[in-house]
């Protein structure tokens, strides 16, 4: 099997491998009362944690299935298994990592690209955190990059507390509320005022149990003057059964902070993304979305920027290539609820081999929100008619004192290019891969230089055979 | 019939966002037979039974199936047929003729429950022209109305149909204008729509593009006002080959005026070469209105180009200070933003009568054309 030595090595073989299932513990399949407070006594939460998924669980049996999107009926509850801890416990080494959970994450790059351009990782396999460090230099800054357990139940005990799915309540909808029910793993980032963080942190999260969800939970807190580049990455092996991930990812920004939050989601073709990020962000603040999706066999993904501060600013911008048995409905959300607040959406959607993309999002503008901006820009590209790709974006504006564009576009590759650049020596596969890495410049730009690359061959990747 | 569900988006999105469709409860309820002088070379069929729907009114699935089936779906959706049929509206059947353009006026009075109907079927070839008014007896009446009335449209090949609609309604009428039309091979429509005043306005219009070639261009211009609300669905089913949709919306919002835009675009499998655009405009008057859009573009099919474009908010400040330094101040500036608009669709309908009718009511006291 191919390791990532490379980018140009990058091949679908690379994701897909999986391990023997070697589990620590498993608890049941289902989604019950009693599984939910066996999980957390196995996870020796505090009292609060229990209650809070206890209520949660209730709200997760109260709220309907969403029925305006992909249709999720292949999703059944009672066989996904909502922990599985790994056979090891969280290492701040990888040479304490078992060689197994090691070698996986060797494969992904992971190990590799902490020596080179991160300032610290955490690395999760299953439902459990199995490594995490952070730079020496970054520690004595005073940031905190922690796993959300350790966060939980030690020194930061009441700052988890306090932010705890208050972005994210477990009544906004239902995979909310299962998240609160069965959360478990992610990681807590607190960066202290002024700090900026030169180099991006990263949390890699790996499924590899069949059948299994994963529902880690990512709090950030940018306090006020910081900088922070965060990136996500996830994958999992193909298996014939459904896996679930219903993560959540909370950011505050506080006054004049930047976050940049940077993912590149390529889950395996089985599994269903129902996955919840909100930011809120403080006077002058900013929060910068890079997203990509390329793997899940359903994908619900939004991420919300509610801008509460004056002068606060959101910058989304998204690539999503849905192709064979995939539906891929993502976008985003913006509340400006401030006076001269900005918010830029730009995104690229790729269609093909029967994939389904839906771009659906939602602009609000609050009546104080005077002097505010918002551009939409979406795009979309149909690489054949087998294929479907819906733009849905909704505006709400309640101000005359603001400015509010959208723009959308669909279409196909023209015939006219292909054809220039076949005349310049390269066959249609290639000449077609070009267009639509170009296609998706505006957010390779975006991303360091490695991700960038990945995302480009991801994309070559998805278009082997894109032709005939 | 207690209740009517209308407007249902046709791809909906976030319940919480309350743009998939209306329920409502204010329903006309008593048929009104549609006067009009009908052309000499227009026909009239003896036929006025409504047809009603079995078409779930939320059922994107069971609208798509119909229109597949080359079936009217109207545009404030099968809700709108049921009522029809249940109150035993006799629909006015008309096979149109290129001679003479037909005009159906509709004055509506305090205390109005009026349902009508009419269906127009434009033979192959001919080309027609039809206004409708909507206006009531009192428009700064404060008497309550509710009234309802449906257009469809069987446009036959290479035939086309102008319609003009103009809507001058009193601020407590609620009113449901719905349209459905059925294009074959080049059949075009055309429609001009004039919203001037009323008090709750459920708009929809859809077209089912089917034939070859065939294409739909709508202009619509509104001025919500007072409390007003104004609830729009446009859709273009787009099946055919080589079809073309374009739907421009101009709209002014004042006071405390509520509006909500629906326009989709549906490129379906087998619509190849269709092009489709849909744009917005709207200039927000005040800072009490709610301004609402949801533009779609659905797409099955590789070989479209489908665009839309929206600006929403106040105008630019490089107009504001353009004429501002030509004397101007901000009151008259909106003024003139606000005619110019409703003046350029109002400038396309094709009755005189009705120019006129609207120039006086935008323009009052001046001398008009």
């Amino acid at each position: 099997m191919k390791e990532k030595t490379q980018v140009a090595d990058i091949d679908r073989s690379m994701y897909d491998f999986r391990n023997e299932d070697k589990d620590a513990y498993r608890i049941e399949n289902g989604l019950t009362e009693e599984i939910v407070l066996k999980l957390s006594e196995e996870k020796g939460d505090p009292e609060w944690v229990r209650e809070f998924r206890l209520k949660s669980l209730k709200l997760y049996n109260e709220i309907p299935v969403p029925d305006w999107g992909p249709d999720i009926s292949g999703l059944n509850m009672d066989e996904i298994v909502t922990y599985v801890r790994p056979n090891t416990d969280m290492k701040t080494d990888w040479k304490d990592v078992p060689d197994e959970i090691k070698d996986t994450f060797e494969k992904l790059g992971i190990p590799q690209a902490e020596v080179k351009s991160l300032a610290g990782v955490g690395a999760q396999y299953d439902s459990e955190l199995v490594y995490h460090n952070v730079r020496k230099d970054v520690e004595e800054q005073g940031v905190i990059y922690t796993d959300f357990e350790s966060a939980v139940k030690g020194e930061y005990g009441d700052m988890v507390r306090e932010h705890f799915m208050k972005l994210i309540p477990p009544t906004m909808h239902k995979f909310a509320a299962l998240h609160g029910a069965v959360w478990s793993g992610g990681s807590f980032v607190y960066v202290p005022k002024g700090v900026k963080v030169a180099i991006p942190l990263q949390s890699y999260f790996r499924l590899n149990a069949p059948g299994a969800g994963q529902f880690e939970h990512t709090l950030i807190i940018v306090d006020e003057g910081a900088d922070l580049h965060f990136i996500e990455g996830c994958s999992a092996p193909k298996y014939n059964v459904a896996n679930l991930h219903a993560g959540a990812v909370e950011i505050y920004v506080k006054k004049g902070a930047r976050c940049r939050y940077s993912t590149i989601e390529n889950w395996s073709k089985n599994m269903y993304n129902l996955n919840t990020k909100v930011a809120r962000v403080e006077e002058g603040g900013s929060i910068e979305w890079i997203s990509g999706s390329f793997g899940s066999h359903i994908s619900y993904l939004y991420p919300t920027s509610d801008l509460v501060g004056e002068g606060a600013r959101s910058d989304f911008t998204g690539i999503a290539f849905a192709n064979t048995d995939q539906n891929l409905d993502t976008g985003c959300k913006v509340a400006h609820r401030a006076p001269n607040t900005s918010s830029y959406v730009n995104t690229r959607s790729i269609s093909k081999g029967g994939g389904v993309n839906t771009f659906r999002s939602s602009v609000y503008v609050a009546p104080n929100a005077k002097g505010s901006k918002c551009a939409v820009s979406c795009t979309s590209l149909m690489l054949d008619s087998e294929s479907r790709s819906d733009t849905i974006p909704a505006m709400d504006i309640r101000t005359s004192e603001c400015d509010v564009g959208h723009e959308a576009k669909i279409g196909r590759i023209s015939d006219e290019t292909v054809f220039y650049l076949m005349s310049r020596g390269l066959s249609e596969d290639e000449a077609k891969a070009l267009i639509v890495s170009g296609f998706a410049d505006s957010v390779s730009k975006e991303l360091p230089l490695e991700y960038a690359v990945e995302m480009n061959n991801l994309i070559r990747l998805e278009m082997i055979g894109a032709i005939g | 019939m207690e209740k009517m569900y209308v407007n249902h988006l046709p791809c909906i999105t976030w319940k919480w966002l309350k743009m998939n469709g209306v329920e409502s409860s204010d329903l006309p309820v008593s048929a009104s037979r549609i006067t009009a002088d009908v052309p000499s070379g227009w026909t009239v069929s003896d036929d006025t039974a409504a047809q009603g729907s079995d078409i779930a009114a939320n059922s994107n699935a069971e609208i798509e199936k119909a229109l597949f089936a080359d079936k009217i779906v109207t545009g404030l959706g099968p809700d709108m047929d049921r009522l029809i049929k249940e109150a035993d509206v006799p629909v006015l059947r008309l096979t149109a003729s290129a001679d003479e353009p037909l005009v159906i006026e509709n004055i509506y009075k305090d205390g109005d429950s009026k349902l009508s109907a009419v269906e127009i079927t434009i033979p192959d070839g001919v080309d027609a022209v039809v206004t409708e008014k909507f206006i009531s007896e009192d428009v700064c009446s404060d008497g309550n109305a509710v009234c309802g009335f449906q257009t469809r449209l069987i446009i036959g090949k290479n035939a086309s149909v102008k319609l003009d609609q103009v809507q001058k309604l009193a601020k407590n009428v609620v009113f449901y204008n719905d349209i459905g039309t059925f294009n074959a091979e080049n059949g075009r429509f055309e429609l001009v729509e004039v919203i001037l005043a009323g008090g709750s306005t459920y708009f929809g219009s859809r077209s089912n593009l089917a034939g070859r070639e065939s294409s739909l261009d709508i202009e619509m211009a509104y001025l919500v006002k007072g409390k007003e609300a104004l609830d729009s669905n446009i859709a273009a089913f787009q099946r055919g080959k080589r079809t073309d949709a374009q739907i421009r919306v101009n709209g002014v919002l004042k006071d405390e005026a509520k509006k909500l835009t629906k326009a989709t675009i549906d490129f379906k499998t087998g619509s190849t070469d269709s092009v489709g655009s849909e744009t917005e405009d709207v200039l927000m008057m005040s800072d009490n209105v709610v301004n609402r859009t949801v533009p779609l573009i659905l797409c099955t099919e590789e070989s479209v180009e489908g665009v839309h474009g929206a600006t929403l908010g106040r105008p630019s400040e490089e107009i504001m200070t353009y004429m501002m330094s030509r004397g101007l101040d901000k009151n008259q500036i909106y003024d003139i933003m606000e005619k110019a608009r409703l003046d350029a669709a109002a400038a396309k309908i094709h009755d005189e009568q009705t120019r006129r009718e609207i120039a006086e009511y935008l323009h009052p006291g001046e001398e008009t054309e």
